[in-house]
């Protein structure tokens, strides 16, 4: 009986098989530790939506993201080819060698290492004759030329990272290394070993029984086949020994990542054991090392995402918790789409008392309801001109509008959230959300992209809209409720993280800047960070002037006589680096306001009640 | 000269004589590691200026790290603190450059443990 289940065998598949058993059991391990560690809600999101369509959704995400690897084709071609023909050319080999082994022995379920070595037990076609039809042993020379030819590139990189699109690559850890290396020595081996056993045989495709057969030429290949047998056998076992303790532990992991990222569960503090899987589904390909514009501005620093959700993976002490930036361009370089921002924001909490707000009631309302709230925010008021501008615009617009902090004291919460303190931030979101809601307002606009990507993310305020000043001027512009002069100077556009990328808006500005400014000269690139960020706390302030520095160079690129904005840290950061103006989208659209009369009965009940905005900051 | 004399202040009386030879600096001088900008402070007072909590009443920012370097302010002291929003406008308004919020974590972080078991509440 067993021997009819092992057969065929041979002792060289034991080292294999230790090896695969090995990282089956820690993998499955891993897996329970993960849906262990979902918080209530998140296993059961698990639940109901594993039986769904969203299954099918994830399936077909796993395929383009873990084999094909359709978003680092978008970093760089040769860098895409280079993981696709690695990943999906393995598949294929495995998945390929499995129907070959089906197909000869007409049994479905067999030790998986029949098909691993399937070659050693089955030589293939007689060479030269059937070694261009396109049966099996065609296919995986095919896909083993495939999975080569990928490698090539690997050693390439090694050397020329640049070529493939990456100015850094990451620095390995020992156990990486050693993993690396077998993983190099698996095809090449495999092929001389299939190459040895075709040679002896005089059987093989195009490329095993071409190259046996040269070898055969000259050599007596019949007391190298087994030796090259077990050699494979090794490197691959040690693959999968050091497989759990690298970072191709993230083979595995990836996949499992999507399907619960699918069902849509997100990194929280509640849920620590998707956080776990996160660390452990990040490659460390290095994609995050070039958009981080810390790795210019504090060069050997290991800020880089890549390099901190290993030391948090490893449980090691992490000396540069406090200074990334939080920008998100690694976030969305990311090609296995990790939630890199809240991964960090997590790793900071608890790292000092909670907040206790003592907030801040909106005083002076005067039991009166105004249409449109506006929340100018902390940073807003050290920006005074800010302010002044939007006052002249709601008021020529005629709107019913109320300043809602014009005592500079109510804070949005996101600053805290930023520094990992969830649990002050939400005390503060509680306040603010029923003082919003109490007020009556239907709009809410604010001029700080900080402020506004809260609003939109975390509060809960049904039947108010949120929206930010320049996608509100620009409904102004476009109903026809102001009017604006074009402007004859080029301006070039600095997208804010928090708006951009942080919070989606990005067609809005730039619409704006077209009808106030003769040519848009915006450069072609990702948002920058201004360096004025609250994402890094421990950044000293040269730091955040070389990063200033380096993201004026980029925006000067079109020779702009204006640089435009829509933050007010961003133009605090940048003000002392430029040599050109840097204004806020409120103060050019001020400037250009064609003055108009402005119906009386409207302004006046504008007036009545708002406070002196300007003597606030 | 007969009685005392009303100078307008009082140096004998009250609490805030500081023993130089016994003062705890060991704070300040964690601090002074970690924010190395600190040493440049001219405790000008902007970043309690500009604080939104400071307006709202409870924090004085300059006070607590001024006298943090002089010695180890009091459990109430400290627990002010608590309301700080990590706002970050006292670090753009400061005129040293120095990472003030940076500074305001780095001494909630130190002294946690010393703040939450003497006041739970907080």
């Amino acid at each position: 009986m067993l021997e009819r289940i092992f057969h065929p065998f041979d002792p060289f598949v034991l080292l294999f098989t230790a090896g695969m058993s090995f990282v089956g059991t820690f993998f499955l391990y891993k897996v329970i530790r993960w849906i262990e560690g979902l918080s209530a809600s998140d296993k059961e999101l698990l639940t109901n939506n594993i039986f769904s369509k969203k299954t099918w959704k994830a399936l077909g995400e796993v395929v383009r993201e873990s084999l094909l690897h359709k978003k680092i084709f978008g970093v760089n071609v040769r860098l895409g080819y280079m993981h696709m023909s690695l990943a999906f050319g393995w598949f294929m080999l495995i998945l390929i060698g499995n129907i070959e082994s089906v197909y000869y022995t007409s049994r479905l379920f067999k030790p998986i290492y029949v098909s691993v070595f399937w070659r050693f037990f089955e030589p293939g076609p007689t060479f030269p004759q059937g070694a261009y039809t396109p049966g099996f042993a065609f296919w995986m020379d095919l896909f083993l030329l495939f999975v080569l030819s990928g490698l090539a590139f690997a050693i390439y990189k090694r050397f020329h990272s640049i070529r493939l699109g990456m100015k850094r690559t990451t620095r390995q850890r020992p156990a990486d290394r050693i993993a690396l290396t077998a993983l190099w020595l698996i095809f090449p081996i495999r092929l001389l070993a299939e190459s040895a056993t075709c040679g002896a045989n005089g059987s093989g495709s195009f490329l095993t029984g071409s190259l046996g057969s040269l070898f055969a030429s000259f050599i007596n290949l019949d007391p190298l086949v087994l030796p090259l047998w077990w050699t494979y056998s090794f490197v691959l076992m040690a693959f999968f020994f050091t497989l759990p303790f690298t970072r191709y532990f993230h083979i595995p992991s990836e996949p499992v990542l999507i399907f619960l990222r699918k069902y849509g569960i997100r990194v929280s503090k509640e849920s620590p054991g998707y956080t776990d899987l996160s660390l452990r589904a990040c490659s460390s390909c290095g994609v995050c090392i070039d958009p981080c514009q810390l790795a210019d501005a504090l060069p050997g620093r290991k800020i880089q995402s890549s390099y901190f959700v290993k030391t948090i993976r490893h449980n090691e002490p992490s000396d540069v918790q406090w200074d990334c930036m939080q920008c998100g361009r690694c976030e969305k370089a990311c090609p296995v789409g990790l939630e890199l921002m809240p991964i960090r924001q997590n790793s900071r909490a608890d790292l000092s008392f909670g907040t206790k707000s003592n907030l801040i009631g909106m005083n002076g309302r005067n039991g009166q309801s105004h249409r449109i709230l506006y929340f100018a925010g902390c940073m807003t008021h050290l920006t005074p001109s800010i302010i002044r501008s939007m006052t002249k615009i709601f008021d020529q617009s005629g709107s019913s509008w109320q300043f809602y902090d014009s005592d500079g004291r109510a804070c949005c919460g996101r600053p805290l959230k930023l520094a990992g303190q969830t649990d002050g931030a939400n005390r503060i979101k509680e306040q603010l959300q029923k003082d919003f809601l109490a007020s009556g307002a239907e709009l809410l606009v604010t001029s700080c992209p900080i402020c506004y990507r809260i609003f939109n993310e975390d509060y809960d305020l049904p039947g108010i809209r949120v929206l930010h000043h320049t996608q509100y001027i620009l409904q102004l512009i476009e109903w026809n409720r102001i009017q604006v002069d074009q402007s004859k100077l080029n301006a070039a556009y600095h997208e804010p993280c928090e708006l951009g990328r942080g919070s989606g808006v990005t067609h809005e500005p730039r619409e704006l800047l077209s009808k106030l400014y003769l040519k848009d000269v915006t450069p072609d690139i990702e948002g920058l960070c201004c360096g004025g960020s609250l994402g890094g706390p421990g950044l000293t302030l040269a730091t955040r002037r070389a990063v200033a520095r380096g993201a004026m160079n980029d925006l000067s690129a079109g020779k702009p006589d204006v640089l435009i904005t829509a933050c007010p840290l961003c133009k605090k950061s940048f003000s002392p680096v430029s040599d050109i103006p840097v204004m806020d989208f409120s103060e050019s659209v001020a400037q250009c306001l064609i003055e108009q009369s402005v119906q009386p009965e409207l302004r006046k009940s504008t007036k009545t009640h708002r406070k002196l905005p300007v003597d606030a900051g | 000269m007969a009685g005392k004399r009303n100078f307008g202040f009082d140096i004998q009386g009250g609490g805030r004589q500081i023993d130089l030879d016994h003062a705890d600096t060991s704070l300040a001088s964690e601090l002074k590691d970690a924010v190395n900008a600190w040493s440049a402070c001219i405790n000008c007072g902007s970043c309690a200026a500009t604080c939104p909590s400071g307006q709202n009443g409870g924090l004085n920012f300059r006070k607590l790290h001024y006298q943090i370097r002089l010695e180890l302010p009091t459990l109430q002291e400290l627990s002010t603190l608590s309301s700080c929003l990590l706002c970050g406008k006292c670090q753009l308004v400061c005129p040293r450059g120095i990472p003030t919020r940076y500074l305001s974590i780095q001494i909630m972080q130190k002294t946690k443990h010393y703040v939450r078991e003497n006041i739970p509440s907080v």
